[in-house]
């Protein structure tokens, strides 16, 4: 019968990461039986590599370590640079029903047809072993090298187009104000809760003040590289920590 | 509706009360909105602008498009009841919301900043509590909350999530061993 005090210290230290071993000495030092341990022991079998984190390796291709995982690997899809436009189409025809028309809303098509594949042939995102790094810009260059310990948290959004055609943005925030200071749109915060607008937000590419932005991923991709990221962020973990 | 389960939405369920909350929360701005109009309607009836033989038609239509909005709203609110996920898994707090463009937070145990629980003046009438927690990023501060649980699993909440905080962030090894019992006789 596994004496519950050994259970719960047990748990509690393997959740921290320390060896059984350790572990092991600790509790004899505090003058517990060995046989008492070795019994606790026994409720938390060593886990499998398969059996280890269920919930990531299970989607996670296993990528060998030392892979960098780039852009290529897990890509914006190209619909993604059709996204403006095919919105702005839809308002167009829409306001065509009505008798109107605007040639500004063909003018911000075309803007957007130029611009937003250049932004995207600029983009590039590489995850190795200790940082997460993201380069971009077209005339103005950028590059962004993340710890994955700092990240603070990470968001898989869709707004309606993403629901619609199946895609999902990865949104990685940490805690730093990397833009200069926290520019935060106007329509941030506007409805109290979700800082997303249907047509914003949620799309935003590359790194602009503590957040990365991966937007225009595949469902199933968004998913999986947050599996990656989360992964990684356990295994890269800082010591000194918040609260 | 399927209910989208998670251990911990099991061990602490939402109240079904949320549904009512929002929904009489929604239906006083549409409320306002909808008497606004009325208001406008008789005062342009009473300069007449607007043939008052028409008043109580448009008063009805109104009236007619005022229940099917709160319903319309009462619906959603079932829809978003019964996607909202939340999830304490070993290392992360998961919480998704929204049915219709769903948005995923997924934050570190290390990474919390503050656990905090209030209520509105809603939520006091109907005995539901908002847990909020939240890393140092702003927009988790916006996301990141369960609204709309009752005192046990309020309390159930909070109390897992600062035991599981203070385990983390406190240096890696716990500093006392559990002491040996005597041994029995």
């Amino acid at each position: 019968m596994p004496n519950n005090e050994i259970a719960d210290y047990i748990k509690s230290e393997l959740a921290k990461g320390e060896s059984r071993q350790e572990i092991t000495n600790s509790l004899l030092e505090a003058g517990w039986k060995s046989d008492a341990v070795q019994d606790a022991f026994r409720a938390f079998p060593v886990p499998t590599p398969s059996a280890n984190a269920p919930a990531p390796s299970a989607e996670t291709p296993s990528h060998p370590s030392g892979k960098v995982i780039t852009e290529k690997d897990y890509p914006v899809t190209k619909l993604w640079v059709f996204k403006e436009p095919i919105i702005i189409a839809v308002i167009i025809i829409g306001l065509a029903f009505f008798g109107y028309f605007s040639f500004y809303l063909i003018l911000a098509i075309i803007i957007y047809l130029l611009v937003v594949p250049i932004m995207k042939a600029n983009f590039h995102y590489s995850l190795d072993d200790k940082y997460l790094r993201v380069r971009q810009g077209f005339i103005a260059k950028k590059q962004r090298n993340l710890p994955y310990g700092v990240i603070q948290n990470v968001f898989v959004r869709q707004d309606l187009f993403d629901r619609v055609f199946g895609l999902a943005s990865l949104n990685i925030e940490n805690a730093s104000q990397a833009g200069g200071g926290n520019k935060l749109p106007w329509w941030y915060g506007v409805n109290g809760s979700s800082g997303t607008s249907i047509f914003g937000q949620a799309a935003s590419l590359g790194s602009s003040g503590n957040k990365i932005g991966i937007p225009g991923l595949k469902k199933q991709n968004a998913e999986t590289l947050k599996n990656i990221i989360l992964q990684k962020m356990k295994e890269n973990p800082v010591e000194e920590f918040g609260l | 509706m399927k209910i989208s389960q998670s251990k911990t939405r099991e061990q602490f369920p939402l109240s079904y009360k949320k549904i009512i909350k929002k929904t009489i929360a929604k239906t006083l701005v549409i409320a306002i909105v909808f008497l606004v109009t009325l208001i406008v309607l008789f005062l342009s009836t009473s300069t007449g602008q607007v043939n008052s033989d028409w008043l109580s038609a448009i008063t009805f239509i109104l009236v007619v498009i005022f229940f099917f909005t709160v319903l319309a709203v009462y619906l959603y609110q079932r829809w978003y009841f019964a996607v909202y996920f939340y999830d304490l898994t070993q290392d992360y707090i998961v919480i998704r919301k929204g049915p219709i463009t769903p948005q995923e937070i997924t934050i570190p145990y290390e990474r919390i900043q503050d656990v905090y629980v209030d209520q509105d003046l809603l939520d006091r009438i109907l005995g539901l509590y908002d847990v909020h927690l939240s890393s140092a990023t702003i927009s988790s501060g916006m996301e990141a909350h369960i609204d709309g649980v009752e005192k046990p699993a309020a309390d159930g909440l909070r109390a897992v999530l600062l035991q599981t905080v203070s385990e983390r962030i406190s240096k890696r090894r716990a500093p006392v061993p559990p002491q040996a019992i005597p041994p029995q006789a």
